[in-house]
């Protein structure tokens, strides 16, 4: 194959290529690390609730902040039509007393045995009712060096309050925030203290008949609904920062596609006494264009296989509070933009090759 | 002319000029030929007379402002650029000045490149690249690279390339113009044979009157005018 003995034989330039290649795609790779990790920590354990629906108080817009449910609201969600199973849900920001550097916390009040109730991945579940206890997840305890069988404190409200860390979790972090799960009631206690007629829940989630979203707000008066994943976007910042970080993965791709393309450019010019041979004894530009193609499709693969695990290395060696995440999809889909663009980045030799005339190889002493 | 002799080239009339108006230059001025299958024909002049000029438009690299012009069956006059291609790719063996090998290629691949770029050879393109090299005496330097090769071994590689698609008509311009007498005699003896062997016709631009020895006719130009010597 000519593009493959010719990169053979100009090994030293195509090395040069392949190694800024690598650099590009490791540092668009490291950006969709950062886009999916960011928005990993806004809120994965939000888009993994296990329901159809998420019920909010109607003034809150989706806040998981603002929401408050009365007592007799919540009745009323869990009671309306097409509701098969439901389970109220609050959250709560708590600040740990031990390493308050590392920031505060979610505390998520669940109903154990509901649907509300996270995967176990260690130690026990929670018994219905039973508080003081809770499931912290996995990166609360590998973060702050605790274990099954520790006891936190956390401060709301300017009280102190103590929880025994029973079970660990895995469903990511929620708002921003690593959250630990306990009962329903503790979490009342936290946001509200001991106020009987104080609200009972954030929202409630409901699953059953396929239209619940729009059906329960409908039929329970002062609320609106969403799915997990609306509510996930509506989360403040996050369609910001997924644009941010996808308008510098842009930036990324084109200024890589620019390398490219100029540095493929600059070796078209470099040969066109040798494409105007290969053009004089009957090749078509097209067949001198497949080329060049092959060649780029060649160097961006190496550079993209290098990158990759250069990029999962990096994501972990960094420490995680730096949130990145290697999301399969995510980063393919770049590679494959990558590939794309190198690919665009060459269209300009394209021309440049159409347009050598093959009169010159009987002009030309070589 | 024998009976059954096969005309290669047809020229009748053709004229070529380039730019216009005021700048304009008329390299070759209604020439009339024909070449037959199995000569080797020399074109001598002086430089500028509109050698260049006449074997790119016998090659498909130039199209006649004026004129009708066949090679090999194919009229020249009217094609567009890809058919201009196919035609060099099928008919035409090109030996340039300078050799023109592609440098990133051994020899052996220089020559197979005529089969990956499309061109049909008569037979396996590796038997009849290693059969060329043999013939040419470069069996030893199959794997060599142009840079690692002297100029007439350079010059046999580029007479072994032209021949992979079995060609009807070699151009060469000015094949031996790099090359000292003795290597110059051995490349045009190499052709000579070729052209006698295969029955091909071979039109060859020298400034070298002893070059000129070996062709069966020899053509000369003045100011874009050809006659016959
Ligand atoms: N591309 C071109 N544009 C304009 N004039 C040209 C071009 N090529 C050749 N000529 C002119 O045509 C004439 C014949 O040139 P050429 O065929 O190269 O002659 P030779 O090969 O015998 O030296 C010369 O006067 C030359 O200057
Ligand atoms: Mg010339």
């Amino acid at each position: 194959m000519i593009a493959i003995d010719e990169l053979w034989y100009r090994r030293g330039q195509f090395a040069l290529i392949g190694l800024i290649v690598t650099l590009v795609a490791y540092l668009v790779f490291m950006i969709n690390a950062l886009g999916a990790g960011l928005l990993d920590q806004a809120g994965s354990a939000v888009k993994g609730l296990n329901a159809d629906a998420l019920v909010f108080a109607d003034n809150a817009n989706l806040s998981l902040q603002q929401s408050e449910l009365a007592a007799e609201t919540v009745a009323e969600i869990k009671a309306a039509p097409g509701v098969e199973q439901s389970s109220a849900l609050g959250y709560v920001s708590v600040q740990p007393s031990e390493q308050p550097e590392k920031g505060p916390v979610a505390f998520l009040g669940f109903e154990a045995g509901t649907i509300s109730a996270p995967a176990l991945r260690e130690g026990r579940e929670l018994e219905a009712g039973e508080t003081g206890a809770v499931l912290a997840d996995k990166r609360f305890v590998e973060e702050r060096g605790l274990g099954i069988g520790d006891t936190i404190e956390v401060s709301s409200r300017l009280q102190l309050y103590t929880f025994e860390i029973v079970g660990t979790v895995d469903e990511g972090p929620f708002f921003f925030q690593t959250p630990i799960w306990g009962a329903i009631e503790d979490f009342r206690l936290l946001k509200y203290g001991d106020d009987p007629d104080a609200p009972v829940a954030t929202l409630v989630m409901v699953s059953g008949a396929a239209d619940l979203v729009e059906s329960v707000p409908a039929d329970v008066p002062g609320t609106e609904a969403a799915t997990p994943g609306q509510t996930f976007n509506s989360i403040p910042g996050v369609s910001a920062q997924q644009g941010t970080a996808n308008a510098i993965q842009g930036f990324g791709l084109a200024i890589g596609a620019m390398v490219i393309g100029v540095f493929f450019y600059v070796l078209t010019l470099q040969k066109v006494g040798q494409i105007g041979v290969l053009k004089a004894i009957g090749a078509s530009s097209w067949f001198v264009f497949r080329q060049l193609l092959l060649q780029v499709f060649i160097i961006s693969i190496i550079g993209i296989v290098i990158a990759l695990p250069l990029t999962i290395v990096t994501v972990n060696l960094l420490p995680s509070n730096v949130p990145l995440l290697v999301e399969r999809d995510k980063i393919l889909m770049a590679a494959i933009l990558l590939l794309g663009t190198a690919v665009i980045g060459v269209l300009f030799s394209g021309r440049r090759i159409a347009t050598v005339d093959p009169l010159i190889a009987l002009g030309q002493q070589q | 002319m024998t009976p059954n002799m096969i005309v290669t080239v047809d020229a009748r009339g053709i004229s070529k000029t380039y730019g216009d108006g005021e700048n304009a230059v008329q390299a070759v001025r209604s020439t009339t030929f024909t070449a037959n299958a199995g000569e080797l024909i020399a074109l001598v002049g002086p430089s500028g007379s509109g050698k260049t000029t006449l074997l790119a438009m016998l090659g498909g690299l130039l199209t006649p402002s004026e004129g009708s012009l066949t090679v090999g069956g194919v009229a020249l006059t009217a094609e567009g650029n890809s058919k201009l291609a196919q035609f060099r790719r099928e008919r035409v063996g090109f030996v340039f000045q300078g050799s023109n090998l592609l440098p990133y290629l051994t020899a052996r691949r220089n020559l197979l490149a005529v089969a990956e770029i499309g061109g049909r050879t008569n037979g396996d393109p590796k038997e009849v690249a290693d059969r060329l090299l043999d013939e040419m005496g470069l069996m030893e330097r199959a794997k060599a690279y142009p840079s690692e090769m002297s100029g007439g071994e350079r010059q046999r590689v580029a007479i072994a390339r032209a021949l992979m698609n079995d060609p009807a008509l070699i151009l060469l311009d000015e094949p031996t113009a790099n090359l000292d007498t003795t290597r110059g005699r051995q490349v045009v003896e190499m052709l000579q044979s070729e052209v006698k062997q295969r029955n091909k016709t071979a039109l060859m631009v020298t400034h070298d009157l002893r070059m000129a020895e070996y062709a069966s006719r020899t053509l000369r130009i003045e100011d874009g005018v050809v006659t016959e010597v």
